[in-house]
């Protein structure tokens, strides 16, 4: 159950001292009641920058540049701090490469002419995420389907080493497709859905499996163009032997390598940390 | 999870292949993804209706979620459903026009449900037309009335979507369809 349609919202408009918020004040008066905007606070808010009034019901932040202004990602983390939705209004969808990887894990909306439509789904997309907000969630571990399991064990693989790898993982409650056919050196080898990632963003997760002696650089070098290629986020590098678990951050993509050993000790809940850890240095490592 | 109604499921299919027009067909399987989508967690339906250009009541179908609860493989919080019930497979156009849809509403997921399928194979057609649509940044999850027969609960449904997404992400395409 969500809000009642009729509730009044109030949100707060966060832009660029020179951004033009024209077109997203006309998309947002359809959408909410109340619009609050950084520079009509009361004077006395630079005491508590960033000085969000207690009212609002969800911040929207309005990009219209390649880099953003200070203000607006100190406004993004003090509602986001604070438990309120934060939403992306992008002014055209070529910006969305340049957003920082933890903002790509917002509702992003691109304000188009379309104005009626984009207002709609502007409308929506704040409704939907300010009854997400306030629903108490607890999060669920992986669920593993016993007929999956089958599915992935009746394919046809690479080799043992990369059954293995996709059998591991779809115990662990993930959902695997592999490359068709398989062992196609110049494709990533497996994808997988990692059920309880906190976005659809950061998923799914790109897999190779490497034979015996491979040149380890080499392949992360080429997982990392995998995952520029599908705009992918995190990949996994599995190495037959030895003991290996590091992480490789690099031009906004995180890869773990991880030998096989390594990652078949893992369960669901450590598999998680895992990628949860590689999301946050991703956040981190970010310009 | 919910287990689906199956007598329900197994006549709303039949009632697919019922004669009618293009609207009144594609409202059929509208009606019948509306049952089966709010069957998940964390999801609410919304129906706006909008005139066709023979100025016929036309449902507009969408779904709103909440994408930790749903599960669902979608980034956009507001998701279009295009319904093509067809005896004939989708064709390219239609995936063009699927994806203006979402471009100029400012989102990029949609949930495309093709009855007999896509035109043409990995590479052409309207499977073509899905990566196309996908290098610009639009993502088309389609599932057919074959995946829709083979359903027996909400989890089954989840499942599909997210390994037609990881599908549509590794290959850029869709080998399974």
């Amino acid at each position: 159950m969500g809000l009642p349609d009729r509730h009044p919202l109030t949100v707060f408009l966060s832009a660029g001292a020179t951004t033009d918020t024209t077109l997203a004040r006309r998309l947002l008066s359809r959408a909410a009641d109340v619009i609050v905007s950084w520079d009509e606070l009361p004077g006395d808010s630079a005491q508590r920058l960033p000085g969000i009034p207690d009212s609002v019901d969800a911040l929207i932040a309005v990009i219209d540049r390649r880099s953003m202004p200070t203000g607006v990602l100190l406004e993004l983390g003090a509602a986001l701090g604070r438990g309120l939705p934060a939403i992306i209004l992008l002014a055209n969808a070529e910006l969305l490469n340049a957003l920082p990887p933890s903002l790509r894990e917002l509702p992003i909306v691109v304000a188009t002419e379309a104005g009626d439509a984009v207002a709609q789904r502007l409308s929506d997309t704040i409704r939907s995420a300010v009854d997400a907000a306030r629903a108490s969630y607890v999060p669920e571990p992986p669920r593993t389907t016993k007929t999956y399991l089958k599915e992935v064990r009746e394919r046809d693989w690479a080799d043992e080493s990369e059954r293995r790898v996709a059998t591991i993982f779809a115990g662990l409650g993930a959902r695997v497709v592999g490359q068709e056919p398989a062992n196609t050196s110049s494709q990533v080898d497996l994808a997988a859905w990692i059920p309880g990632l906190p976005s659809p963003h950061l998923n799914p997760v790109l897999i190779e499996v490497t034979g015996r002696r491979p040149s380890i650089r080499a392949k992360e070098q080429q997982l990392l163009g995998f995952l520029h290629d599908r705009g992918a986020q995190l990949g996994v590098l599995v190495i037959p032997e030895g003991d290996t678990l590091r992480w490789n951050v690099a031009e906004g993509k995180a890869i773990i390598v991880i030998s096989i050993d390594r990652l078949s000790q893992l369960t669901a809940d450590s598999l998680m940390r895992l990628l949860m850890d590689g999301r946050n240095k991703l956040a981190h490592a970010a310009p | 999870m919910t287990n689906f109604n199956l007598d329900r499921l197994s006549q709303e299919l039949v009632r697919l292949e019922e004669a009618g027009t293009a609207t009144s067909k594609g409202r059929k399987l509208q009606d019948l993804m509306e049952y089966l989508l709010s069957q998940i967690p964390g999801l609410t339906i919304i129906n706006r209706n909008t005139l066709d250009t023979a100025r016929s009541e036309e449902k507009d179908l969408w779904l709103k979620h909440d994408p930790r609860l749903s599960g669902l493989p979608f980034a956009d919080l507001a998701v279009p459903v295009e319904c093509k019930n067809e005896r004939t497979r989708a064709s390219a156009a239609y995936i063009r026009e699927f994806a203006t849809k979402i471009r100029d509403s400012g989102g990029f997921d949609g949930l495309f449900v093709a009855k007999a399928g896509l035109a043409g194979s990995a590479g052409y057609s309207a499977h073509s037309a899905i990566t196309s649509e996908l290098s610009h940044g639009i993502r088309i999850t389609v599932i057919t009335g074959e995946d829709i027969a083979a359903l027996r609960s909400a989890e089954d449904l989840i499942a599909l979507l997210q390994d037609r997404y990881t599908e549509l992400r590794l290959f850029q395409t869709y080998k399974s369809i």
